[in-house]
């Protein structure tokens, strides 16, 4: 059979159609996920190298020429992984940790990586970090019924942030994200420049985490907990060590935990990965990190404290490459939040979900037109229960006072980005139209002010559906036809009101859609 | 695992600790294992040429020891380090102890050579003919052949007091004589050294015998007839062979039992010259030539061995070869294709339908050769991964992974130069590996790559698919005729992101990530198998039966050993099959009364490693590139492979079991450290590799003849 071999059999690479791969530039590594998502996503290959982006960034403030070289080094090796695969740049997805954000010179160091992999390098940010951490929880509460029906309070000890999400029922009550993370910590630590372990540098670990602990712990003093989830990438490496996993969830108990980081602290970063081998990611955060939920659980007083089972770090880029299909409940929890932020600002609760829902069905029924995703239907869906915030203020020039709470209102699950589209769609709900010198909507990239022009136009008709707050209009139909969008209605004997409104507010629609808008009734 | 297995005691009483007289010195071991290796030479129901052969595996062994080992020991006591082996022996005691130990030994190998094989031999036409027995016609026709062939490459030393000392090449043969000028009024005596060049054959055929018959004459006896001609004008005195053996220049060879300590590796490879550790000299010698040699050599006289035969007996190889004298040789044990691939079956639609365990040497080594040539034409395969350590000469595989990275694959093969013996055999490749274009990575710093491992990368309708061998022998077809060695090839999902975790981390491309079902030296591969042991243990503990069973070359890694002794404690039965070095000390009362290890020697070079845990009557069965010694679970990159396949699993529990029922060239390890051959309780021996071939003749058979229905052999389908 050999003999029968002739180098004219050689062959192309076969057609890939159904690999991607994911690359993050985390916080202390960069690492590459190759998978398959042909019906569920099945993880092929997981390639990981350190970086000390977090150690750069908080130390300096800038990341590092080394750190720079390391990174292509690592891109490099990581494309030629995927090619071996047959994965074409078009499959390959590239990450960056948000707390990049923070690096004088990160413009450039994304430029960088971009040159070198020929691929989009995007920065992830607190929203899908947020989302993740969301989601994680809602797993181990959907397998551990004592996690659903008590109050369970999660956080999340990210390098640069720290979430925490209360549970009651099941349901998502509070959250709340703080500007304070180990890394933060940790390298304010080691700015002191002395040896790993000296008793300074251990007080002043202590010191920041104190920081951390008294922020959260006033926050949620009046809520009772009954279980608390701490997830995070450093917590759940060590987590293994401890106990075994039942349930998808480890049940670790707060003395050992402390053994356990006492041990870890002692120990210089070899002896660490050495230690940890298995499961280790970023030793360099561990210790500060089992610090931080050790004071939390100790404040709160747990005896155990609950840990999900898995590498975060591997899910968050599972997560990234599966494009978010952001599941209902979690929509149904970024709606919940929004309504709590309009109930804040004391928006008409009525009217904004009835012009949400009429978003939400237009949004839909013309997918054909716009081409859309389900991401910015949440969008517009948030923009239309929050469009009015800036009333509280002053109903004169509302939308741009509905701008700038938005800019500056955190909301569950929503990224920075997501945010500044739901305020510039608040912006533009009215009769002005956006302009390239508007601030904000100028900063967008194309595709982003495209989408403003697409989902400004649903909301402005959305909006008209309910021209006088009253609800008249209870139902719609659409049904677009040579050039025009016939919309019947049920409710109103005559909807020529609205019919006004949406002559004057939509001729942003005509432009966009080309369609002319006409109500009719039964 | 047979739960027939008498339950052993579990003792009650608080253990006893765990001492050095606990532990069997590794050198006193690995000596009793070349004695277990030489009594196969003493069988006297063997033939003789196969008789022959042990005798030269035997003597290429104790070269490697004395150089690699005893050479170790030597920097030891030079540096006058005093460190104690697990035994609590110093490198003094070790050295004495040795060489008494030798001295015996060689004795019992000249008494079995020259008493026992060699009649036989001569019996037989095959004979070593003395100087003084050729007739003058041979001698003349030998003459001749002296002028050309040996004259002009062999030139004599001069041995001038005044000149530096000469350096002369370890294991070579060397002529020492006495040259006396009588043209002077006092008759002056100088010496001359010869050294026979490696490539000269050192049995020359004597001319004019018998059809059927090979007389030769050694090398160094047809020099020493002719020496006179070096120096017609002078009169040759007195004359010794020897033979030096030096601590360095040695070529680490890992499939043999030797080692370095890891320790002593590094002070070896820093180490620029190389000291004398052994001298041989062929009896007959005068007393000053003897204490000329040894000066010459800056030998002690405990490093001294005078033989009282022939230097050199690792050249009987050529003899244990020769062609024809069948009825000398041993009946061959054929390699037979597995039952589990058909025949002209594409390997990949093979294993497909299971995963397929080989036995090699009884079961064909050319199904891994076939994925690999398969591979390297087959249109899917994007790309191939492998771990080369010792490759054959001209080896299919490098060139079928030349043939791969030509057609545009991505070839990725990790070339272990440490492996010093083939060194330029495998630099040599890998410049043609390079030109094709693949990508080669020569070892890790730090650390052998011992592992054995290929992964083939193949798109099946759109998806990825990951083939994989795992082994516990070389990539090597010849030594896969001789070594026992365990094949294991599978598609797994896990396995095959394991596989590729593992490239990943050895090419550098990535740290070390969570493998899902292997695990990797020196990553937590001997903390996996001390849980395992660990796990049986508490299993004992707790009242429930408990088992282990153990395979593997060398048994010397101290933790190891000491978790095996509190599982026995524990009263966990274990019974281990180590082929050489075992320093666990079996049978000791309230230690390891419940360990039973027994050692095999027979045709084949026992390899394989296979190690299984009872679990509760659930057995984990793992096979594995590494052995139980310190320098593969902390030093070196290996594999163990847990064999999830219900079919191949209980296979391995039958080869171990088998392994276990040896009657015939199975010896059990006393406390004291002596091995006794295992008799049969009832009927005949059972000797295992016997059994094994039987067996794979019986399966292949079975295929072939089960069916009334012929099987045409049809074109080959094309890939694709």
């Amino acid at each position: 059979m050999p003999d029968t071999l002739t180098n004219e059999q050689a062959a192309a690479t076969p057609k890939n159609t159904e690999e991607r791969a994911v690359i993050y530039v985390g916080p202390t590594s960069v690492s590459l996920i190759i998978g398959s998502d042909a019906d569920k996503w099945t993880t092929l290959d997981h390639l990981d190298k350190p970086l000390p982006i977090a150690r750069d960034v908080f130390r300096s403030g800038a990341i590092t020429r080394s750190t720079v070289e390391q990174a292509t080094d690592a891109l490099r090796d990581f494309l030629l992984t995927c090619r071996e695969y047959g994965i074409t740049r078009d499959r390959i997805q590239l990450f960056n940790t948000n707390i990049l954000i923070e690096a004088t010179n990160h413009e450039i160091f994304l430029n960088r990586l971009q040159v070198t992999t020929g691929l989009d390098a995007r920065l992830i940010d607190d929203g899908d970090m947020t989302r993740l951490v969301y989601q994680i929880s809602l797993r181990m509460l959907k397998r551990n019924p004592e996690l659903t029906s008590g109050r369970t309070f999660v956080t999340h000890i990210g390098p640069g942030n720290t979430r925490a999400l209360y549970f009651v029922k099941g349901k998502l009550a509070a959250y709340t994200n703080y500007r304070l993370g180990i890394f933060r910590a940790r390298e304010a630590m080691a700015n002191l420049e002395e040896g790993p372990t000296s008793s300074h540098q251990w007080s002043h670990l202590q010191e920041h985490i104190r920081g951390v602990v008294d922020q959260l712990t006033k926050d949620y003093s009046h809520i009772k907990i009954d279980h608390h989830v701490a997830i995070g990438a450093e917590i759940q490496s060590v987590a293994p060590e401890l106990a075994n996993p039942v349930k998808g969830a480890l049940r670790i108990k707060e003395a050992e935990l402390g053994t356990l980081s006492e041990k870890l602290a002692r120990l210089n970063p070899d002896e660490l990965v050495r230690e940890l081998h298995v499961n280790y990611t970023g030793g360099e955060g561990i210790v500060p990190a089992l610090q931080t939920n050790l004071a939390l659980a100790r404040r709160f007083g747990d005896e155990t404290i609950w840990v999900p089972d898995g590498d975060f770090q591997r899910e968050l880029m599972a997560d990234m490459v599966l494009s978010s299909p952001r599941t209902i409940t979690f929509q149904e929890e970024v709606m919940q939040a929004a309504r709590e932020i309009g109930a804040k600002y004391n928006t008409d609760r009525k009217h904004a979900d009835h012009v949400s829902n009429f978003a939400q069905q237009i949004f839909r029924e013309l997918q054909h037109l716009h081409g859309l995703d389900p991401r910015h239907e949440l969008l517009l869906r948030v923009a239309a229960t929050l469009h009015e915030v800036g009333m509280f203020i002053s109903p004169r020039e509302h939308h741009k006072h509905s701008l700038y709470i938005l800019l500056n209102t955190e909301i569950f699950g929503l990224s920075t980005r997501d945010r500044i589209m739901v305020a510039l769609l608040a912006r533009y709900h009215r009769r002005y139209n956006p302009e390239p010198n508007h601030p904000h909507f100028s900063d967008l990239s194309r595709e982003d002010r495209m989408i403003i022009f697409k989902l400004a136009a649903l909301l402005r008709l959305a909006d008209s559906l309910d021209r006088n707050h009253a609800q008249r209009i209870r139902t719609i139909q659409l049904r677009p036809e040579n050039g025009r969008l016939y919309i019947a209605t049920t409710g109103a004997d005559d909807p020529t009101v609205e019919q006004v409104a949406i002559n004057s507010k939509c001729d942003l629609f005509r432009e966009i859609y080309g369609h002319e808008i006409l109500l009719t009734t039964p | 695992m047979k739960s027939s297995s008498p339950r052993p005691k579990t003792k009650k009483k608080p253990a006893v600790a765990i001492t050095d007289q606990h532990f069997i010195n590794r050198e006193l071991s690995w000596l009793a294992f070349n004695e277990r290796v030489l009594e196969e030479a003493a069988r006297p129901e063997l033939p003789a040429l196969e008789r022959l052969k042990f005798i030269a595996i035997t003597a290429s062994n104790l070269d490697e020891f004395f150089m690699v080992r005893v050479g170790a020991l030597q920097i030891l006591r030079e540096q006058r380090r005093r460190v104690r082996d697990h035994a609590g022996l110093t490198p003094t005691q070790q050295w004495d102890a040795i060489y008494e130990r030798v001295s015996q030994f060689i004795a019992r190998q000249f008494e079995i050579l020259d008493g026992d094989i060699l009649p036989i031999l001569r019996n037989h036409g095959i004979r070593r003919v003395r100087a003084e027995e050729l007739t003058p016609s041979q001698r003349n026709q030998l003459e001749a052949y002296f002028a050309e062939q040996i004259y002009p490459v062999l030139s004599p030393i001069a041995l001038d007091d005044d000149e530096p000392r000469v350096s002369i090449p370890a294991l070579q043969i060397a002529v020492l004589c006495n040259v006396i000028d009588k043209s002077t009024g006092t008759p002056e005596s100088r010496k001359m050294l010869f050294i026979l060049p490696p490539n000269l054959p050192r049995h020359i055929a004597v001319p004019e015998t018998e059809g059927g018959e090979f007389f030769y004459i050694n090398l160094e006896d047809l020099l020493q007839l002719f020496l006179h001609q070096y120096f017609p004008s002078e009169r040759i005195g007195s004359i010794a062979r020897f033979r030096i053996s030096r601590n360095s220049d040695i070529a680490l060879d890992d499939e043999s039992a030797f080692d370095l300590a890891s320790e002593m590796e590094e002070i070896l490879e820093a180490r620029l010259e190389s000291s004398t550790i052994r001298v041989e000299i062929e009896a007959g010698a005068t007393r000053e030539m003897v204490s000329f040699i040894r000066a010459l050599a800056g030998a002690r006289p405990a490093q001294v061995f005078e033989n009282s035969g022939e230097l050199d007996l690792r050249s009987y190889f050529q003899i244990a070869g020769i062609t024809g004298f069948e009825e000398l040789k041993v009946d061959t044990w054929d390699a037979h294709a597995s039952p589990s691939i058909e025949p002209g079956e594409n390997i990949f639609d093979a294993i497909r339908r299971n995963d397929i365990l080989l036995h090699h040497p009884f079961e064909s080594f050319d199904p891994i050769l076939h994925l690999i040539e398969e591979a390297a034409a087959d249109p899917d395969v994007v790309a191939i991964k492998q771990i080369l350590y010792r490759t054959a000469k001209n080896s299919r595989i490098i060139s079928a992974l030349i043939r791969a990275a030509q057609s545009g694959k991505h070839v990725t093969v990790l070339v272990e130069l440490k492996a010093r013996f083939d060194e330029a055999r495998n630099l040599e490749r890998a410049e043609e590996l390079l030109h094709a274009g693949a990508q080669i990575i020569y070892g890790v710093r730090g650390l052998k790559t011992h592992a054995k491992i290929c992964l083939v990368m193949r798109r099946e309708a759109g998806h990825m698919v990951r083939y994989m061998h795992f082994g516990t022998g070389n990539y090597n077809e010849s030594t896969s005729r001789l070594y026992t060695d365990i094949s294991y090839l599978t598609r797994r999902h896990e396995y095959g992101s394991d596989a590729s975790a593992f490239f990943n981390t050895v090419t550098g491309r990535s740290r070390f990530v969570h493998f899902e079902r292997l695990s990797m030296a020196p990553f937590g591969l001997r903390e996996r198998i001390i849980s395992k042991i660990e796990s049986e243990t508490s299993r004992a503990l707790q009242g429930e039966e408990a088992e282990i069973l153990l395979k593997m070359n060398s048994l010397e890694d101290r933790t190891m050993i000491e978790a095996l002794y509190r599982a026995s404690q524990a009263g966990v039965r274990i019974r281990i099959n180590v082929r050489g070095i075992c320093c666990l000390r079996p049978g000791v009362k309230g230690v390891s009364d419940n360990i039973e290890v027994t050692s095999i020697i027979d045709r084949y070079l026992e390899h394989a490693r296979i190690f299984c845990f009872r679990q509760g009557g659930r057995p984990v069965v793992f096979i594995s590139s590494a052995d139980f010694m310190n320098r593969n679970l902390s030093k070196r990159v290996e594999l163990l492979i847990p064999v999830d396949d219900p079919a191949c699993r209980r296979r391995l529990v039958n080869i171990l079991e088998s392994t276990f029922e040896d009657t015939s060239r199975a010896r059990r390890l006393n406390s004291d450290g002596s091995y006794t051959s295992i008799q049969p309780t009832t009927g005949k021996p059972r000797r295992s590799q016997e059994v094994f071939a039987k067996d794979s003749a019986r399966r292949a058979r079975q295929r072939t003849q089960a069916p009334d229905l012929l099987v045409p052999h049809t074109p080959k389908k094309q890939a694709g």
